[in-house]
C-alpha cells in the first residue's frame, strides 16, 4: 500500500493499463465468448440444454464478469489522481460515470444466477419444461436491454476521459480522438437498442469496432509507455502555481 | 469550453450547473409523461414509451453530472458533508437506473415466440406487470436515497452564505417528504402531497441557479475561508 501512495504517474498509469486490459479482456470473455458458446438465439430449450451442459463456463463467466467489475474501482480512483491536474471537475466525473455504471452492471449480474436456478430442479413440479426454459432464456432477452442502460453511463464516462487525454500533453492526442469516437459509438448503440431494438441488430458488429479500437489503444498505451513523466510533472507543477494564486 | 468552465467564476459555473438542472428537468417531467400503469398500456404505446424510456435515462446522466456540479458548489460550505450527499445521490442514480431495466421487460416477455409457445397471454401479461411493479418498487428505494441527498442539500444551502437561506428549506422539507417511500403504500396514498412540493422546491432552486446564479464574493470568501482553516490546519 506505501508503495502505491508513493507510485510515479508513471507507474499508476501501467497499473491503470493493466487494469483495462483485464477489463477487456474479461469483456470478451463474459460478455462475448460465453454467451455466444450457450446461447442458441430464440430457442430456450437449446439454450437451457447448453447452459446445463456447461453449466461450469457459464459460472465461469459470471466471476469473469464480476471480477472485471472490480477492477473498474480501482481504475477510476487512479484516473482521477492522473487527470485531476488537466480538469478537476471533469475528473470527478470519470469516477461518478464509472461508478453507477460499475454498480448498474453489478446489480443486472444477478439475473444471469437466474438460469441455473431454475434449471435447477425445484420448480419442474409447477411449471411445465417450455415455461421453465422460457424463464430461463429471459435473462438473455434482458441482458441486452441492461448492457445499453450501463453502456449510456460508460459512453459517458468515455467521454469525460476522451476530452481528459487530449488536453493531458502527457499522452498523445490522437487516443483521446479515438476514445470520443469510441464513445460516441456507444452511445448510438444503446439508444438505438433501447428505441429500435431491430434497427441495432443491423449495427453490430461495426458500431464496437471503434470503441475497441479507441480503448484498446489506451490500455495498451498506459501499460507499455505510461505517461510522460516530466510533461506530467510540468502539469501538476502548473497547476499548483494557478491554486496559489487563486489564494 | 471545458477550461472555460474550470476558470469560470463562481457564478457562471452557478449558471452552468442550472442549466445542467433544466436539462435534468425537462428531460425527467418529459419522460415521466410516457410512463405508462400497466403491462397493456406499454405495449399498446411502445414507440413512445421508449422514448420516454430514453428521456429518463438521459435525466439520470444529467442528475449524475449535476451530483459532481453540485458537490463542486458546496464544498466550501462542507467538504465533508458534500461529499456524503454526492455518493448518497450517486447510490439513488445506480438503483433507479438499475430498477428502470424492468420497464422495458414488459416488451421482452410479450414480445418473442420464445415465451408465447410456452406460456398463454394471461400468464405473460401477469409475468410483464409483475416485472413492471418490481422495477416501480426499486424506483420508490432509490427516492429515499434522494430524499437524504435533498435534506444535506438544503442544509448546505441554509449554512452557505452564496444562496438564499429561503432556498434551503423547502428543499430539506421536499427531502423529507421522499423519505416517506421507506413505506411506498403510505407515499403513494399521499403521493400528490409528496411530489408537487419536492417539485416546486428543485424547480425553485434551479431558477435561481440558472437566473441569480450564486453571489460570486461570498462563495469566494467561503472557499477562502475554509483553505486557510486547512492551511492553519
Amino acid at each position: 500500500m506505501e508503495r502505491i501512495a508513493a507510485a510515479s504517474p508513471r507507474q499508476l498509469a501501467r497499473i491503470a493499463g493493466g487494469l483495462y486490459l483485464i477489463v477487456i479482456l474479461g469483456g470478451f470473455f463474459s460478455i462475448g465468448y460465453v454467451p455466444a458458446t450457450v446461447v442458441v438465439s430464440g430457442d430456450p430449450a437449446a439454450t437451457a440444454h447448453n447452459i446445463q451442459a456447461n453449466e461450469l463456463l457459464y459460472r465461469l463467466g459470471i466471476v469473469v464478469h464480476t471480477i472485471t467489475l472490480c477492477c473498474n474501482v480501482p481504475l477510476a480512483v487512479i484516473f482521477y489522481d492522473l487527470f485531476k491536474l488537466v480538469n478537476r471537475r471533469l475528473a470527478l466525473l470519470v469516477v461518478f460515470f464509472t461508478l453507477v455504471g460499475t454498480a448498474v452492471e453489478g446489480a443486472n449480474l444477478s439475473n444471469q444466477f437466474a438460469p441455473l436456478s431454475l434449471l435447477g430442479g425445484g420448480y419442474s413440479s409447477a411449471l411445465t419444461p417450455g415455461q421453465v426454459q422460457g424463464l430461463a432464456y429471459m435473462p438473455v432477452d434482458l441482458q441486452e436491454v441492461s448492457y445499453s442502460i450501463n453502456t449510456v453511463f460508460f459512453s459517458f464516462y468515455g467521454l469525460a476521459i476522451a476530452y481528459l487525454v487530449y488536453r493531458s500533453t502527457f499522452l498523445p492526442r490522437a487516443i483521446g480522438v479515438l476514445l470520443a469516437i469510441g464513445a460516441l459509438c456507444y452511445l448510438t448503440y444503446s439508444f438505438a437498442t433501447l428505441l429500435a431494438p431491430d434497427f441495432a441488430h443491423h449495427l453490430v458488429p461495426y458500431i464496437q469496432v471503434p470503441s475497441l479500437v479507441g480503448e484498446g489503444s489506451f490500455s495498451l498505451w498506459l501499460l507499455i509507455a505510461g505517461v510522460n513523466a516530466q510533461r506530467w510533472n510540468d502539469q501538476a507543477g502548473a497547476a499548483t502555481t494557478q491554486l496559489e494564486r487563486a489564494r | 469550453m471545458m477550461d472555460r468552465i474550470a476558470q469560470a467564476s463562481p457564478r457562471a459555473r452557478a449558471r452552468i450547473t442550472g442549466s445542467v438542472y433544466l436539462l435534468f428537468f425537462l428531460t425527467a417531467v418529459v419522460g415521466a409523461l410516457f410512463t405508462p400503469a400497466t403491462a397493456n398500456d406499454i405495449v399498446a404505446h411502445e414507440a413512445s414509451f421508449r422514448l420516454g424510456f430514453a428521456l429518463s435515462l438521459i435525466s439520470t446522466v444529467c442528475y449524475v453530472a449535476l451530483t459532481a456540479l453540485f458537490y463542486q458548489l458546496f464544498k466550501s460550505v462542507s467538504r465533508t458533508l458534500a461529499l456524503t450527499a454526492a455518493f448518497f445521490s450517486l447510490v439513488g442514480c445506480a438503483i433507479g437506473a438499475f430498477g428502470s431495466l424492468f420497464q422495458l421487460a414488459p416488451f421482452v416477455v410479450t414480445g418473442g415466440s420464445q415465451y408465447s409457445t410456452a406460456f398463454d397471454v394471461k400468464q405473460l401479461q401477469a409475468l410483464a406487470q409483475m416485472l413492471l411493479d418490481l422495477g416501480a418498487q426499486t424506483g420508490d428505494i432509490a427516492l429515499v436515497f434522494f430524499g437524504l441527498f435533498d435534506i444535506l442539500i438544503g442544509y448546505l444551502i441554509w449554512r452557505s452564505t452564496f444562496l438564499p437561506r429561503i432556498l434551503g428549506v423547502p428543499m430539506a422539507i421536499a427531502g423529507l417528504l421522499w423519505l416517506t417511500f421507506l413505506s411506498p403504500p403510505l407515499a403513494n396514498h399521499f403521493l400528490a402531497y409528496i411530489e408537487v412540493p419536492g417539485f416546486l422546491a428543485e424547480l425553485a432552486l434551479m431558477l435561481w441557479l440558472l437566473v441569480k446564479g450564486v453571489n460570486s464574493q461570498r462563495w469566494n470568501e467561503q472557499a477562502g475561508a475554509l483553505s486557510s482553516q486547512v492551511l492553519t490546519r
